[in-house]
């Protein structure tokens, strides 16, 4: 049953649910949630609902119906993406259009509008009159990150359903139930890692050699401290070498100085993120906690940085000299 | 037939609708009743706040066939058609997709045609402030003067995007957010026709919330009819809003206050892994230390802060830990966080960081103790014996020595000797004149004689040695030097400084460059034989040179 294969998100479930249930379904919602956290899914789940051959609301998940819109082949329930970095207001003027038109199938149509966040300006004001009154049969489903950025007016005519991060325990289960020839430690490992996104917990259990290349990263952490200039510069080489996963690497950088940060107040290991890391974390924990502080807010200056397209080698020597400052003071 | 949301159902269809807004609704009844309808009007206000109800309401009461003292009938077939609309005589455009200069074009050419059934033709012209310049400006000239059949209403939420040359041609009217009273009178009236039971404090809440619009509102409520299955409670709203209860926030500045970091780590891990989200979290917690400095600050913070006194008291007993300067500090700390958290992609260690960047400011010195204790050091340094003072009784010790013992054939000099190590330079015998002085002795100047003080002003002085006391002019105020050295001024000097320092002095006035001459007969003096040989004695330094007869 599509609403039990929903993992953790109890809350927004429980408003969509009870919508359903008690006829009231809304004409426009919009989904926050992070990244990867199932926001589209959850779209489609509730568009099976509104549309299911069996259930009115229990979709079944086998009709025909459901599985066209669960595979996006349905011609009543569609996904809009921006394209490229905005959404245009050409791909709004297309929905209008769309929308005048009378449904193919379905008994209600759904038009799912993913990342409003990234609309421009134009394409969110255009939006405006067809979300307050679309034709009968619509509903539309928004997703975003976050409610910053998006016109305060679109929100006044939105329900907004928050999708919360799905918590360790829930993450950790779905993870063993669907993996079950993994050991305990490597689900509570990417369980740990994927904070909170489902979609990111997949993409690491996919990863083969996901223990080596982190080793490989935490030795070169380990080191910044203690390095000559001339070797940082070899590590922003090499850093800059890995591009789209430069990102990542960052990412991890940051949570090394936080589990540090954390092991120095806390003084043992159980609110690490990188859990597998314990030794080493004890071994660096020779900075103090304002140390860490500092690095970590370097590291989210050099973040900045790079998505504001600043020369990326520059910006990781800047990052890496700065960090190998402040162990030393 | 497909559910409709509440603040569709509930659009207003009469003036006597409308919540808040009186200012709107009496100017506009009064305009209908007497006949004076303007051709163009522009509303604008936040969203919410009945903008387009309003602009529909009044194309209805200008087309209504039976009118009620201003109001439109709702009953008449041409109302009906307006509030479904269908009437072919009230076009409600979308501005925002219709924004080019083409569609006004279009406007403008069917403008002229006269209304298919009412009175009038009605244009409301919906999100303005997204036209093309362009548009706008083809626009101007039927906006200044329609056909005497056309209304033009157009409704904003950003005024400030329009031309001025649009502003001046509308009637403008300013709608207000709703306030949280006015909202929670309207929600009540809603509920009561929706077979639910709602919490007034749920009620409250959710106007809070709301943030002055209505339409906010009511989606709101909407939410929490759909999840609460008849009965709303607080609890309902607070998850439908994702809104942490207050403890949390006291329970973390608790810890700060203790020091005691683990405690606060541990309660953000508890709220992460209950899901909550962290952005509206710290949302709240810039909230808190804001009521913690309004209740700090404020007598009676009642009004300001929303709570009961229980609360009121607890945030005064919290904040009485905190100075008002660390609570600053704080809410500038919370406010670069929320702008991270906007992308950042790990808010969880931006919390984190977050709350050990709090911890720490109440570890770092006060700015204010920091003053005190360089006041208390200021205070300390004015009340030891002056230099000069100091090195006086330090040379009497060692013998000081004059000129009048020892002359020579070559110049009279006074040779004013000093242990080396003592000395670093001539500074250190004569004495400053300290700058508040200089300005009291300037101002006193000012009262007595005002041509002296624009000539003193541009001197500095360089120091007082014994009774003279010696003003530098640079290079380019030869003339104020000059007027500087008239008898009549150095007299009004002298009688300043001594009103002021309590000492008899005499005027001596030199521009920058004179010093080097000082400089060449100080060389000259040290080949003297008769100067080496008393520098080879006492192992002095010559500082100054003075002739006899300036001295006697």
């Amino acid at each position: 049953m599509p609403w039990e294969d929903v993992i953790g998100k109890i809350q927004a479930v429980k408003i969509l649910r009870n919508a359903l249930i008690s006829h009231h379904v809304a004409h426009a919602y919009l989904l926050i949630g992070q990244k990867g956290v199932g926001k589209r899914y959850l779209a489609r789940v509730f568009a099976q609902a509104l549309n299911c051959e069996e259930s009115k609301e229990n979709p079944c998940g086998q009709c025909l119906t459901c599985l066209k819109i669960l595979q996006g082949s349905h011609p009543d329930v569609i996904t809009i993406h921006p394209e490229g970095k905005t959404m245009k207001i050409e791909q709004v003027r297309e929905l209008q259009k769309a929308m005048g038109y009378s449904a193919f199938e379905a008994r209600q149509r759904v038009y799912i509008v993913c990342e409003v966040d990234k609309m421009t300006k134009e394409a969110a004001n255009s939006l405006l009159k067809v979300l307050e009154e679309p034709p009968k049969d619509v509903v539309l489903i928004l997703t975003a990150v976050q409610t910053e950025g998006i016109l305060p007016t679109i929100l006044s005519r939105c329900q907004i359903v928050s999708i919360h991060d799905i918590s360790l325990e829930v993450l950790k289960q779905f993870l063993q139930r669907e993996n079950t020839n993994w050991p305990p430690e490597k689900v509570h490992l990417i369980a740990s890692l994927a904070d909170g996104c489902i979609g990111k917990a997949q993409q690491l259990g996919q990863n083969e050699s996901l223990e080596q290349e982190r080793n490989a990263y935490f030795d070169i952490f380990e080191k910044i401290p203690f390095s000559k200039e001339a070797s940082l510069f070899n590590i922003a080489a090499q850093w800059e070498g890995t591009k789209e996963g430069l990102s990542d690497v960052l990412e991890l950088l940051c949570t090394w100085y936080r589990d540090i940060m954390i092991y120095k107040i806390t003084h043992n290991g159980t609110g690490l993120f990188n859990s597998d890391q314990y030794e080493r974390v004890q071994k660096a924990a020779v900075i103090s906690v304002e140390q860490c502080v500092l690095s970590i807010d370097t590291i989210k200056e050099a973040q900045k940085k790079l998505r504001r397209n600043a020369n990326v080698q520059l910006a990781l020597e800047v990052m890496l000299i700065q960090l190998n400052q402040i162990s030393r003071r | 037939m497909a559910y409709l949301a509440l603040y569709r159902q509930w659009r207003p269809q009469c003036f006597s609708d409308v919540v808040g807004q009186g200012h709107v609704v009496k100017t506009l009844k009064n305009e209908l009743e007497q006949g004076r309808i303007a051709h163009a009007y522009l509303f604008y206000g936040p969203r919410g706040t009945g903008k387009t109800s309003m602009a529909k309401i009044l194309a209805k009461s200008l087309n209504c066939i039976h009118p009620l003292a201003g109001e439109p009938c709702n009953e008449c077939e041409l109302c009906e058609r307006i509030t479904k609309g269908y009437a072919p005589d009230v076009m409600e455009i979308d501005a925002a997709s219709n924004r080019g200069i083409d569609e006004i074009r279009e406007l403008r050419e069917k403008i002229k045609f006269a209304p298919a059934e009412g009175k009038y033709k009605v244009y409301i012209i919906d999100e303005v402030h997204m036209m093309t310049t362009e548009a706008f400006n083809a626009l101007l000239k039927t906006l200044e003067e329609p056909p005497a059949h056309v209304v033009f209403i157009l409704a904003t939420t950003e005024p400030h995007k329009l031309p001025a040359t649009i502003l001046s041609r509308c009637q403008r009217f300013d709608f207000h957010r709703l306030s949280i009273c006015e909202m929670t009178e309207r929600l009540k009236e809603i509920v009561s026709h929706q077979n639910v039971v709602i919490d007034p404090a749920a009620l409250s809440m959710i106007a809070r919330a709301a943030e002055g619009g209505m339409r906010d509102a009511l989606s709101l409520l909407d939410q929490c009819i759909a999840i609460g299955e008849g009965e709303i409670s607080l609890l309902d709203v607070e998850a439908i809003l994702g809104r942490v209860s207050e403890t949390v926030f006291f329970d973390l500045l608790q810890a700060i206050i203790n020091d005691t970091p683990r405690v606060g780590l541990e309660r953000i891990q508890q709220l992460y892994d209950e899901g909550k989200d962290l952005a509206y979290f710290l949302q709240g917690l810039t909230m808190h230390i804001r009521n913690l400095l309004i209740t700090k600050t404020c007598q009676d913070a009642n009004g300001l802060v929303e709570g009961d006194l229980d609360y009121l008291e607890h945030l005064k007993n919290q904040g009485d830990a905190l100075s008002q300067e660390q609570l600053l500090q704080m809410l500038t700390i919370l406010g670069q966080a929320r702008s991270e958290m906007k992308w950042t992609m790990q808010a969880r260690i931006l919390l984190e960081t977050t709350f050990i960047k709090l911890s720490q400011i109440l570890q770092m010195i006060d700015s204010k103790v920091l003053l005190e204790r360089i006041e208390g050091l200021e205070k300390a340094i004015k009340n030891r014996p002056s230099i000069k003072e100091e090195s006086n009784n330090e040379s009497d010790k060692r013998s000081v020595l004059k000129g009048k013992t020892m002359s020579s054939e070559v110049d009279h000099v006074n040779l004013i000797a000093q242990n080396t190590k003592h000395t670093n330079g001539p500074e250190v015998l004569s004495e400053f004149i300290k700058p508040e002085q200089w300005e009291e002795v300037l101002r006193v100047i000012k009262q007595e004689h005002i041509l002296t003080h624009a000539w003193l002003v541009e001197g500095k002085p360089e120091k007082l040695e014994g009774d003279k006391l010696t003003i530098v002019f640079d290079k380019k105020y030869t003339f104020h030097k000059e007027n500087i050295e008239k008898p009549e001024s150095c007299a009004i000097i002298e009688k300043a400084v001594e009103k002021v320092l309590h000492k008899k002095i005499k005027v001596h006035s030199m521009l920058e460059k004179e010093e080097n001459t000082q400089i060449k007969k100080m060389d000259v003096i040290k080949k003297d034989p008769l100067v080496k040989e008393a520098l080879e004695l006492f192992g002095g330094e010559i500082i100054d040179i003075r002739h006899e007869q300036e001295e006697g």
